[in-house]
C-alpha cells in the first residue's frame, strides 16, 4: 500500500463523521458521505497543484467560521464542528497533491481526527477496526513522509512495514494505556458531553391512558452490575386531568435537605450503571429503592427529585457510566405542606361515576388501614385483569371507567393509573412511577440488561410513618420475569460489558487496581525468589545444562520444522550468483554494473571463458529461481555446487584493464 | 573559456581511499521538529482525554507512543550500523558542485537510514534507506563557494529513520578533504617574453624558417634558396620561381608573482580571493596559449613551473590552499619573487594592493632591465597607480579589465 497517508486521512474522515451524532440514524449516514467524498477525491486527484488556493482557504474559513458560530446551535460541541471543519481541508488534501509541510499537517488532523473519532466510537467491533487500521496506516504514513525528503537514489525510497515494528508499537500501545498516568476524578472536569442531545427519544411526558401500547424493543438502553435490584425509576407522574397523567413543574424539584454524598455502608446495595441510550433517559439517571449516594464522572448539577429519582441539570453525556447507594428500606419522608398534599390527592379534574364510586366501597369493605387499602387494590388489579399489549383504544372521555368495567386489560401504564387515580379517590396521595424492571440477566457477567421493552409504570402511594411505597398493580409486576440469554449471547454481553468497563472506562481507579494487583504480583515472586534462592539457582543450573546438551537437536529439530519459503529460494541462489560473481572478478571477468546476467553471459561466452558452460548453468538456475519462480530443488542446489568449483578450478584469465 | 578540467574536480581513483569511521560516540536520541509538534498535539489531545468519558483515546495516543519508541530504538541502531568510505580528496572549484562518490554500508541486519551527513561548511549529503548488509554510493549534493581546503575529518551523522520523530546524531571522524580551487573566468592571456622554439608554441618567431609545423606563404626566389623549397603550383602561374617560407612555433615563458598579503582594504580577505582568481584565470589563459608558467608567492623560496598545455593542476591546489601573510609586499620579497621567475619571460605580478616597494621595484628594476612586465591590480586600487609604459589590468572576482592607471 503506496498512499498510506492518503488512506489515513480518509480514514479519519469516517471517524469525524462519526462525531455527528444526528441520533435514531441507524446507519452512519454522515461517515458515509466523508467517505464517499473522500474516494471520490483520492479517485479523481489532480497532478498538478491547485490553481484556486484561496477558495480553499475561503471554504476552510468558512467552514471553521460555520463551526464556531453554529456548533451549539445544531447540537454537537464546537469543538467536534471545528474538527469536521477541519474535514474540508482533508477532502483538498486528497484532492490536490501535497508538499512536505502539508502532508505533515494533513497527518496531524488525521491523527486528530482519530482521536477525536475515538471518543465517540465506544463499540467494539468498530474502535478494533479503527484501532487496526491507524496500528498499520499511522507508522507507514510517518515513514511515506519522511522518506519523502530523501532523494529516491540514495537507497531505496519506500520502506517495508515492518510486522516486528507494528508488534512492537501495538505492545506499547498497550503498556502506555495502562500506565499512562490518569488523574484521579479527571472525568469530573467534563463540563458537557462531547454530543449534548436536546431532543427526546425517551419515554412520552405524559401518560394518555387511552392510548393502547406495543411494547418496546430490544434495545439496550442500561447495563446495571448489582444485586437484588429493583425497579429503577426514571420520573414520576403527578397530576391526573381525567384522562390523562402529567408532570407538574414540582414534580421534578430537588428535596430539601437531601444529598447524594452519604458514604456507602454495608448495609446499603451498590449499583453500577452504564448507559447506553441517552435518549432513553434524558436527563434522569435511573437508581431504584431509596438512592443515599452517587457518584457520576460529570459536571452537571445532580440532585434528588421530589419524586425520590434523581435528575441532572443537564442531559447527561455519552457513554455515561454512575453508581449509587441505596436502601432498601422504606424512607420516611413527609410530604411537604398541604399544597403538596393536595397535589397528591388532586382529583379535582376527574368526576368519579357512582358506579365506580359503589364499586370502590364494595371492594375496599373491611379495610381500615391505607395500606391495606393500597394491597387489597392492587392485588385486585393484578388477579382480576389482564396484562396484554396492543389492546384496543379505550374510550376517550373516561378511560378509567371504561378500563375498570369495560376492557379490564392493558399495559401496565393502564394498571398504574388506574390505581393512582382509586387510591386518591380513597384520600390516599398517590402518584403514577415510571421506569425500568430488571427484566434479563446475565450469568456470565452478572449485570442486568435494561432494554426498551422492559420499559415499565408502577403506583406510589404514601403512607402515614412509612413514605412513598410502590404498588404495582400490573399481573406480572409483582414477579417480574427475568430472562436468562442463551450462552453465546451472554458470552457476548460479557465481552462488551468488559469492554466498557476495562477498557472504554478505563481510569484512575482501575490503574490503580492494575498497578496494585502488578505490585503484589511482583512482591510475591520476589518473595518467593528470595525465599528459595538455592533451589531455583541449582533448578537453573540444571535446566542450563540440559539445554546446552540438547541444543544442536532443538535447533536441528527447529530447523526441519520451518517450512522453507521462495524467498529463502531467492536468498540462497543470490548467494550463488554472487560467489559465481567473486570467483569470475578474481579471474578478472568482471560484471559490469549495466549489464543483466544474461547480457554477461554473452560476453563471456564472446571473450571464450573455458568453463562457459557451468557458468550457463549457474545464470540459468538463478534466473530460473530468482525470476521465473522456480523451486531450487536439492538436485539443482548441488549442481551448482559443483559448477561453482568448476569454475574456480578454472585457470581462465580474462584481460587485464 | 577555460575552466577546470574534470580531471581536477574529480577525486582520482588512487585516492579513493577508504576512511574508517572512528571516534563514533554513542547517539542520544531527541525529538525532531515534527516529532516535538506531534508531541505537544499529544499532550494537547491527553487534557481532551482527562475530560471524555471514554479512554480509548489514549489508545490512539499510544499508537503515537509506540511509534516514538521504536522510533528512538531505531535512530540508535541506524546510527550505529551506517558505515561510510569516502574519497581521500575531493577537488572541486567555487560554486561547483562535489564530484565523486561516498559509500554508505549497512552493517547491521536491519533496514537503515534516513541519515543526513552535514559538516561545519553544510550539509553534505542524504541517505533514504540502506537494505541489510548492502551499500548505496551517494554524490554529495554540496557546492562551496570560498576556495580553500575543507577537511571532513569531523563529520555529524544525523538519522530519523524510520518515522521521522526522533533522531540522533553521533560524529563521524573521516580522513579526507575538499580542495576547493579558485573559480576561473575567461581573460587575455598575461604578456609573455622570451619566446623559444617548443613544440606545441602557436607564436610565430621574426626568423623564418626553411622547415617548420607551420606554413606561412610563398614569396619570389633568392639565389641562396635550394631548390627543394620552390613551391611549384605558384611558380607555374607565369610570375616567376616562388619559394615556400614555414614559422617556427615559439612557446614564450609568464611567470606569474602573487601577492598574499592580506591587502590593505577593508574586505582583506576577498581581494586576496580575487587575486586567487586572478592568478588561476592568467595562468589557465597562458597555458592555454601554450606559455609556459612560472609560479610563486611572495615569500615563497621556490617557483613552480607548469608546461604549455598541462591542467595547471600544482597551481590551483597551491591557490586553494592560500593563507594571506602580513606585510607580504616588501622589498625583499618582491627581488626574492623576481628572482624566481627567468630572467627571459615576463614578470606578471598579481598584486593586492599598490606599494612604494611595488612601485621601485618596477621603475628601478624591471623597467631599467628592459623586463616585459605586466601588473594586475584589485579595482579597488584604480587611481593609486602611476603611468607605466606598459598596461596596467584591474580585477575584481570575475574579470580582468585592462584600463588606465591613473
Amino acid at each position: 500500500m503506496k498512499r498510506k497517508l492518503e488512506y489515513l486521512i480518509l480514514l479519519g474522515l469516517v471517524c469525524a463523521g462519526f462525531t455527528w451524532e444526528f441520533n435514531n440514524f441507524e446507519l452512519p449516514v454522515v461517515p458515509v458521505i466523508y467517505g464517499i467524498i473522500g474516494v471520490l477525491a483520492l479517485k479523481f486527484r489532480r497532478t498538478s497543484k491547485p490553481r484556486y488556493w484561496y477558495l480553499e482557504g475561503l471554504l476552510l474559513f468558512g467552514g471553521i467560521l460555520g463551526a464556531y458560530k453554529l456548533g451549539d446551535h445544531l447540537g454537537p460541541n464546537r469543538l467536534v464542528f471545528i474538527s469536521n471543519a477541519l474535514a474540508i481541508y482533508q477532502i483538498f488534501r486528497l484532492y490536490w497533491p501535497m508538499e512536505t509541510r502539508q502532508r505533515k499537517f494533513a497527518l496531524a488532523v488525521a491523527i486528530m481526527h482519530l482521536t477525536v473519532g475515538s471518543l465517540v466510537i465506544v463499540e467494539p467491533e468498530r474502535f478494533i477496526l479503527v484501532l487496526l487500521l491507524a496500528l498499520y496506516l499511522i507508522p507507514g504514513a510517518m515513514c511515506q513522509i519522511e522518506a519523502g525528503n530523501y532523494h529516491p537514489m540514495a537507497g531505496r525510497r519506500t520502506i517495508p512495514q515492518s510486522k516486528a515494528q507494528i508488534g512492537a508499537i501495538a505492545v506499547l500501545m498497550l503498556v502506555f494505556f495502562l500506565l499512562f498516568p490518569r488523574v484521579p476524578g479527571a472525568r469530573n472536569l467534563a463540563r458537557r458531553g462531547l454530543m449534548q442531545n436536546r431532543g427526546g427519544g425517551r419515554q412520552a411526558e405524559e401518560i394518555n391512558m387511552d392510548n393502547p401500547s406495543t411494547g418496546g424493543s430490544d434495545r439496550l438502553l442500561l447495563r446495571v452490575r448489582g444485586e437484588d435490584l429493583g425497579y429503577l425509576r426514571v420520573d414520576s407522574l403527578d397530576t391526573f386531568d381525567g384522562q390523562r397523567w402529567t408532570r407538574s413543574r414540582w414534580s421534578e424539584q430537588s428535596q430539601p435537605g437531601r444529598s447524594l454524598n452519604t458514604q456507602p455502608e454495608s448495609d446499603m446495595l451498590f449499583r453500577k450503571v452504564k448507559v447506553f441510550s441517552r435518549n432513553a433517559i434524558g436527563r434522569s439517571l435511573p437508581t431504584d429503592y431509596h438512592v443515599v449516594g452517587l457518584q457520576a464522572p460529570m459536571r452537571q448539577h445532580i440532585y434528588v427529585c421530589d419524586h425520590g429519582g434523581v435528575k441532572t441539570s443537564h442531559s447527561v453525556p455519552a457513554n455515561l457510566t454512575y453508581q449509587y447507594w441505596t436502601q432498601k428500606d422504606d424512607f420516611y419522608r413527609d410530604i411537604r405542606g398541604t399544597r403538596h398534599f393536595v397535589r397528591y390527592t388532586d382529583l379535582s379534574r376527574f368526576q368519579p361515576s357512582p358506579r365506580l364510586r359503589q364499586w370502590l366501597t364494595d371492594l375496599l369493605q373491611g379495610e381500615t388501614t391505607q395500606s391495606g387499602v393500597a394491597q387489597r387494590l392492587a392485588e385486585h388489579l393484578r388477579t382480576t385483569f389482564e396484562y396484554e399489549l396492543g389492546t384496543p383504544n379505550l374510550e376517550r372521555l373516561n378511560p378509567i371507567e371504561d378500563f375498570l368495567f369495560n376492557e379490564q386489560r392493558g399495559h401496565c401504564e393502564r394498571f398504574a393509573s388506574a390505581m393512582a387515580v382509586l387510591l386518591r379517590m380513597e384520600g390516599i396521595p398517590s402518584r403514577v412511577g415510571r421506569g425500568f424492571v430488571p427484566g434479563e440477566y446475565n450469568d456470565f457477567g452478572e449485570f442486568y440488561n435494561i432494554r426498551a421493552k422492559h420499559a415499565h409504570a408502577w403506583t406510589e402511594a404514601w403512607l402515614p410513618n412509612r413514605g412513598w411505597v410502590i404498588y404495582d398493580a400490573t399481573p406480572y409486576g409483582v414477579e417480574v420475569p427475568v430472562e436468562r440469554p442463551g450462552t453465546a449471547v451472554s458470552l457476548y454481553e460479557w465481552i462488551e460489558e468488559n469492554w466498557y468497563s476495562r477498557v472504554v472506562e478505563f481510569d484512575y481507579e482501575e490503574q490503580s487496581q492494575v498497578m496494585g494487583a502488578v505490585s503484589s504480583g511482583a512482591n510475591f515472586i520476589g518473595g518467593f525468589v528470595m525465599d528459595n534462592i538455592p533451589v531455583i539457582l541449582v533448578g537453573f543450573l540444571f535446566a542450563t545444562v540440559i539445554l546446552l546438551l540438547m541444543r544442536i537437536n532443538w535447533l536441528n529439530w527447529f530447523g526441519r520444522r520451518r517450512s522453507r519459503t521462495h524467498a529463502d529460494d531467492v536468498r540462497e541462489v543470490k548467494s550463488f550468483y554472487g560467489k559465481l560473481l567473486r570467483v569470475l572478478e578474481k579471474q578478472r571477468f568482471r560484471r559490469p554494473r549495466h549489464l543483466t546476467p544474461w547480457e554477461f553471459l554473452g560476453k563471456l561466452q564472446h571473450e571464450g571463458h573455458p568453463e562457459i558452460d557451468a557458468i550457463d548453468r549457474v545464470t540459468q538456475v538463478f534466473c530460473g529461481v530468482r525470476y521465473g519462480k522456480r523451486e531450487l530443488t536439492p538436485q539443482t542446489r548441488r549442481e551448482i555446487e559443483t559448477a561453482l568449483n568448476q569454475i574456480r578450478s578454472s585457470r581462465a584469465r580474462g584481460q587485464r584493464r | 573559456m577555460s575552466s577546470v578540467p574534470d580531471s581536477q574536480a574529480s577525486s582520482t581513483a588512487a585516492e579513493l581511499i577508504a576512511a574508517a569511521n572512528v571516534g563514533r560516540r554513542l547517539a542520544i536520541p531527541f525529538p525532531t521538529i515534527m516529532g516535538s509538534t506531534f508531541m505537544l498535539l499529544g499532550f494537547m489531545l491527553y487534557v481532551v482525554s482527562m475530560q471524555s468519558y471514554s479512554g480509548l483515546l489514549l489508545l490512539v495516543l499510544g499508537i503515537v507512543f509506540g511509534v516514538y519508541i521504536v522510533n528512538m530504538v531505531e535512530v540508535v541502531r541506524s546510527c550505529r550500523s551506517l558505515q561510510f568510505q569516502a574519497p581521500a580528496s575531493i577537488h572541486t572549484s567555487e560554486g561547483k558542485a562535489l564530484q565523486g562518490t561516498w559509500e554508505i554500508r549497512n552493517t547491521s541486519d536491519h533496514l537503515a537510514g534516513h541519515a543526513c551527513v552535514t559538516s561545519s561548511f553544510g550539509e553534505l549529503l542524504k541517505v533514504g534507506v540502506v537494505a541489510p548488509h548492502s551499500s548505496v554510493h551517494v554524490t554529495p549534493n554540496l557546492s562551496l563557494p570560498r576556495r580553500g581546503v575543507y577537511p571532513y575529518h569531523r563529520l555529524r551523522l544525523q538519522s530519523t529513520f524510520p518515522f521521522g520523530l526522533m533522531q540522533a546524531a553521533t560524529n563521524i571522524q573521516l580522513d579526507g578533504e575538499i580542495v576547493v580551487y579558485p573559480a576561473v573566468y575567461p581573460c587575455p592571456p598575461p604578456p609573455a617574453a622570451g619566446f623559444e622554439p617548443m613544440v606545441g608554441g602557436k607564436f610565430k618567431g621574426r626568423h623564418r624558417a626553411a622547415a617548420g609545423d607551420q606554413f606561412r606563404g610563398v614569396r619570389p626566389h633568392q639565389p641562396s634558396d635550394p631548390m627543394k623549397r620552390i613551391h611549384w603550383p605558384s611558380s607555374s602561374k607565369g610570375l616567376g620561381i616562388m619559394v615556400k617560407e614555414f614559422d617556427e612555433e615559439l612557446s614564450g615563458r609568464v611567470g606569474l608573482i602573487l601577492d598574499v598579503s592580506a591587502g590593505r582594504s577593508n574586505d582583506r580577505v576577498s581581494q586576496l580571493d580575487w587575486a586567487a582568481r586572478a592568478t588561476g584565470s592568467l595562468m589557465l589563459a597562458a597555458l592555454d596559449v601554450g606559455h609556459q608558467v612560472e609560479f610563486t608567492r611572495l615569500g615563497d623560496e621556490q617557483a613552480l613551473s607548469v608546461p604549455p598545455f598541462a591542467d595547471g593542476d600544482v597551481v590551483l591546489e597551491a591557490l586553494a590552499r592560500l593563507e594571506p601573510r602580513r606585510q607580504a609586499q616588501n622589498p625583499d620579497s618582491l627581488d626574492q619573487a623576481v628572482n624566481l621567475v627567468p630572467r627571459k619571460g615576463s614578470v606578471c605580478l598579481v598584486m593586492t594592493h599598490y606599494s612604494e616597494a611595488l612601485d621601485d621595484l618596477i621603475q628601478q628594476r624591471l623597467l631599467p632591465g628592459r623586463r616585459k612586465v605586466g601588473l594586475y591590480l584589485p579595482m579597488s586600487c584604480r587611481g593609486q597607480v602611476p603611468e607605466f609604459p606598459f598596461p596596467v589590468c584591474f580585477f575584481n572576482d570575475r574579470e580582468i579589465r585592462e584600463g588606465p592607471a591613473a
